[in-house]
């Protein structure tokens, strides 16, 4: 797979004097076929290959990277790590590894149809038939129709002595639906990607996939907006899984509440949250994104962050780890060779309860049912500890049934807020994950996880 | 390092005896400097040397493309992947071809050579001066505690070269710098937060620590922050919040592909009024150290000023190559490609809403009842198909009878874009601020809804 042994690049680093020294050496191969109403506007392959290096001179870390396997291109990029570390001096923070066991390992996630031997003539007539049954809806103006495919091999070795090799393969079908019903517009965008190979695509019936949405997408063209203010919701599995990722999530990574950055800073084993609420980060689940390991050789553990409303622990690097005094829980992650390592989230999910999601809108009376198909995304300020993310097409309840649909809505809401207004958790845990995103912190895209049983909240603020 | 004219010089002379009828090759090298910082500290320096090469041919009106940053290049491998792809492509009947380019360049400087020379010393010390004035304004304005707890400090050198079979060969060597950084403060256990961004073309030192020291001193407003009553507000949107607004719920409407593809609102109505007669827009690649700023885009073509919006009236839809052959008409010089490998498609070099009259606090100070915004979070989920504009605001200031009433946060704020800029437009300034790659001034919109308790 490679050419550049990344035990040597050690070697080269520890040459020079450094303390420590890393290597992520990385073999990124995608596929992408984007069709526009009916004609391809984008088929392309990429193939990316690189090293990174980090080195730790004195405490102090410097990264640098190449696209070079060269060896004296890879020589130059370990020196440059070095004098960037040294030219950081003035005001260094300075770094310590919390300990852990030697990593050894070799993982790939599983497949049976190995994507890449698969004609593109047979993935076009995949999007070609889900144009023809989404344009044949009445009202729908524009398909645009996405597949991709993205293998990453990663290499790690560090001067600890671990070496681990891992590998993943994602695909998944995108759409964005635009309606024109009586001079009004609405646009709808959903995806289904999964952690496999091409068996995913031909195991899923697509053009029903796409059908319900563009039924949806004309319907919610009509649909009222609701009025702003605050509401009791229940909220589907994936959009938990984003409020979860938003609300709590990211301001629970240790680098972030290291910075002074997290309004969950100093509160390791206060109440946060309805002691319904039980919240997760796991690296290996189903639906959710692969990462056994992370990108500083870390096993990625199911690491509890709230149990039962309580703040049970942050996410971590070995380095805050060490500074937090926490355990590594393998959350040190790049988006690719090219990036510094930064605490993120992995999947990350509410563990199920025990409602049934009739009973719960049964017993909410009135209030919204708040759909992820269709959802943007959210976005947080960990220390402000506001919260916000989209919704799909949803629906008012009345009488304890879900009655008119309306369009998508923004939620908002406050951390330390809204986690303890849960009054309900479902039994129907789903996560899901995306190989056309994720989750974007500090201009790095790592491929993400998230879901979670049905929630209910009473009285969240929702702008229409 | 690569050779990488000569590199491009080989893919097209292979390219051109390999079975393809055309070909164009895009290229970009780039250095990276970067030093973050984790509450007040440098935690990291890097440098990122890199290098993406994307090849676009076709075959008849079959097209594809392949991306790859091997500098070892493997014209044949590489070719043969190309082929293989384009081949599989059903045709597009709407292709025309690369662009040939009779008009040359647009004499547009984007390179900063003081800002390239800095040595990696130099911008340690620059960051560090940079956080001294961020906290200190705020310390002078009351806070208790103050600290930089995130950010970066980034300078890049790239060059892009493109070429293709119609003979188009151009490069260029620009320079950017983004440098956001978040101050925390604390006052009598309460926190908040205030963001710099500068994202520039070139790094003006005194700039930058001015804009700080202003940033600073904003902060400590947002202390005790909460949200407000739902209802409808009056609302005043700082430049850089208004600038972010527009850039996500209006511009991608003046792309020529949404506009053929059925993705704008605009469609079908060029030379109506669009939007109230104070708002003029202008795509200007000239604008100076902008983010935006260059002389070419990414199909080779020069970059051109011009009125997309004049006076409120739709006047000119951004193109690309393939959209203008398409409809008949002139490029504009407006086709970027998200990657190498990408499909160019029309964007604003830099987005620019001409001034008018006033500043925030002119407007902040007529305000009776109403919301100053000065950051949000979630505005890139705005739909520039059907106009929906939202935000929630993170740091905004509830004003009544012109004064500071409370701060707010947690407070969703939604409409139509088009309704904001004709009925409900009460104000355009001339404060332009410019971030990344738009200009905008402050401005005053009535009557917006907003969703709190």
């Amino acid at each position: 797979m490679f050419m550049l042994d990344a035990i040597e690049v050690v070697k080269l680093g520890l040459n020079l004097g450094v303390d420590f020294i890393d290597v992520r050496l990385q073999d990124y191969y995608s596929e992408y076929i984007l069709l526009d109403n009916g004609v391809i506007r984008e088929i392309n392959t990429s193939h990316i290959r690189g090293v990174g290096i980090r080195v730790v001179v004195n405490g102090v870390t410097g990264y640098s990277s190449t696209y070079s396997l060269d060896k004296s291109e890879v020589e130059r990029a370990v020196l440059r790590a070095y004098k960037v570390a040294k030219a950081s001096f003035k005001a260094p923070h300075k770094v310590s590894f919390q300990e852990r066991p030697t990593s050894r390992g070799r993982v790939s996630s599983s497949y049976s149809l190995e994507p890449e031997d698969i004609d593109f003539s047979e993935k076009i007539s995949v999007l070609k038939a889900m144009d023809s049954v989404a344009r044949g809806v009445s009202g729908i103006i524009s398909v645009t129709l996405r597949l991709g495919y993205e293998r990453d091999n990663r290499v790690y070795a560090s001067s600890s002595g671990d070496y681990v090799e891992c590998s993943r393969r994602m695909v998944g079908v995108s759409t964005r639906l635009v309606a024109l019903v009586e001079g009004t517009y609405e646009t709808l965008y959903d995806q289904k990607s999964s952690v496999a190979g091409w068996e995913f695509i031909k195991s899923s019936n697509w053009d029903e996939w796409v059908l319900e949405r563009a039924k949806l997408v004309v319907e919610s063209a009509k649909a009222p907006s609701v009025n702003p203010g605050q509401y009791d919701v229940v909220l589907d599995n994936e959009m938990v899984g984003l409020m979860l990722h938003e609300a709590f999530g990211h301001a629970a990574e240790g680098d972030t509440v290291l910075a002074g950055n997290s309004i969950l800073g100093g509160k390791l084993g206060e109440k946060i949250a309805s002691d319904l609420v039980t919240i997760v980060d796991n690296g290996l689940v189903e639906g959710g994104v692969f990462v056994p390991y992370d990108d500083e050789g870390t096993p990625k553990k199911k690491t509890y962050l709230v149990k039962e409303g309580v703040l049970a622990g942050y996410l971590h690097s070995l380095t805050t780890a060490k500074f937090l005094r926490g355990e590594p829980t393998g959350n040190a992650r790049v988006m690719s060779y090219q990036h510094p390592l930064l605490v993120r989230q992995t999947n990350t999910y509410m563990e199920p309860g025990d409602w049934e999601v009739e009973e719960m809108v049964r017993d909410m009376k009135m209030g919204l049912y708040i759909s992820g198909c269709g959802s943007m995304g959210g976005q947080v300020n960990p220390l402000m500890g506001s919260f916000t993310f989209t919704s799909g097409p949803s629906y008012i309840v009345e009488g304890g049934e879900p009655k008119k649909l309306v369009k998508g809505v923004m939620l908002s809401g406050l951390i330390l807020e809204t986690l303890k207004k849960v009054d309900a958790v479902g039994r129907d845990l789903v996560v899901r994950t995306s190989v056309f995103g994720g989750c974007g912190k500090d201009n790095q895209v790592v491929r993400v996880g998230g879901g979670g049983p049905h929630v209910r909240v009473r009285g969240f603020t929702i702008g229409g | 390092m690569v050779n990488v004219l000569a590199a491009l010089d080989r893919l097209l002379e292979k390219a051109r005896t390999s079975g393809l009828d055309e070909v164009e090759v895009y290229a970009k090298r780039y250095v990276e400097r970067q030093f973050k910082v984790s509450n007040d500290r440098i935690i990291t320096g890097s440098v990122v040397e890199d290098y993406d090469v994307g090849l676009r041919g076709a075959i008849g009106k079959k097209v594809g493309s392949t991306r790859t940053n091997s500098p070892a290049l493997d014209a044949n491998s590489v070719l043969k992947k190309l082929y293989s792809v384009i081949k599989a492509s059903p045709e597009d009947p709407h292709w025309a071809g690369f662009p040939s380019d009779p008009r040359g360049e647009n004499p547009v400087n984007c390179f900063d050579a003081k800002t390239a020379e800095m040595s990696e010393e130099e911008l340690a010390g620059t960051l560090i001066h940079v956080m001294e004035s961020f906290r200190e304004s705020a310390l002078r304005r009351g806070a208790e505690k103050a600290s930089v707890a995130e950010g970066s400090l980034t300078v890049r050198i790239s060059e892009v070269f493109i070429a293709n079979s119609r003979g188009i060969q151009r490069s260029v060597k620009c320079t950017s710098v983004l440098a956001w950084l978040t101050l925390s403060v604390s006052k009598g256990g309460s926190f908040a937060d205030k963001t710099l961004i500068y994202d520039k073309r070139g790094l003006d030192v005194r700039e930058l620590v001015d804009k700080a020291t202003r940033e600073g001193e904003l902060a400590v407003q947002f202390l005790n922050a909460t949200p407000i009553e739902s209802g409808n507000y009056d609302v005043v949107l700082s430049p850089l919040v208004a600038g972010e607004l527009l850039s996500y719920s209006l511009a991608p409407a003046f792309s020529a592909l949404n506009i053929i593809e059925g993705r704008s609102p605009l469609r079908g109505k060029l030379n109506e009024q669009v939007l109230g007669e104070e708002i003029t827009i202008l795509d200007n690649p000239g604008v100076e150290m902008a983010l935006g700023s260059r002389p070419f885009d990414d199909e080779g073509l020069a970059t051109s000023t011009k009125y997309v919006v004049y006076k409120g009236v739709f006047e000119k839809a951004l193109q690309s190559y393939y959209t203008a052959k398409r409809l008949g008409v002139e490029p504009t010089g407006n086709g970027f490609r998200p990657h190498a490998a990408g499909t160019p498609v029309p964007q604003f070099t830099n987005f620019v809403l001409s001034p008018v009259s006033g500043d925030l606090e002119e407007f902040m100070r007529a305000v009776k009842r109403g919301i100053v915004v000065y950051e949000v979070i979630g505005h890139w989920m705005s739909d520039p198909v059907t106009g929906s504009v939202k935000a929630t605001i993170t740091h905004g200031l509830l004003i009544e009878n012109g004064a500071v009433k409370k701060p707010v946060k947690g407070v969703v704020i939604g409409g139509s874009i088009y309704e904001w800029l004709t009925k409900n437009l009460v104000g355009v300034g001339r404060d332009v601020e410019v971030v990344g790659s738009c200009a905008s001034p402050s401005l005053v919109v009535s009557n917006v809804r907003a969703g709190g308790y």
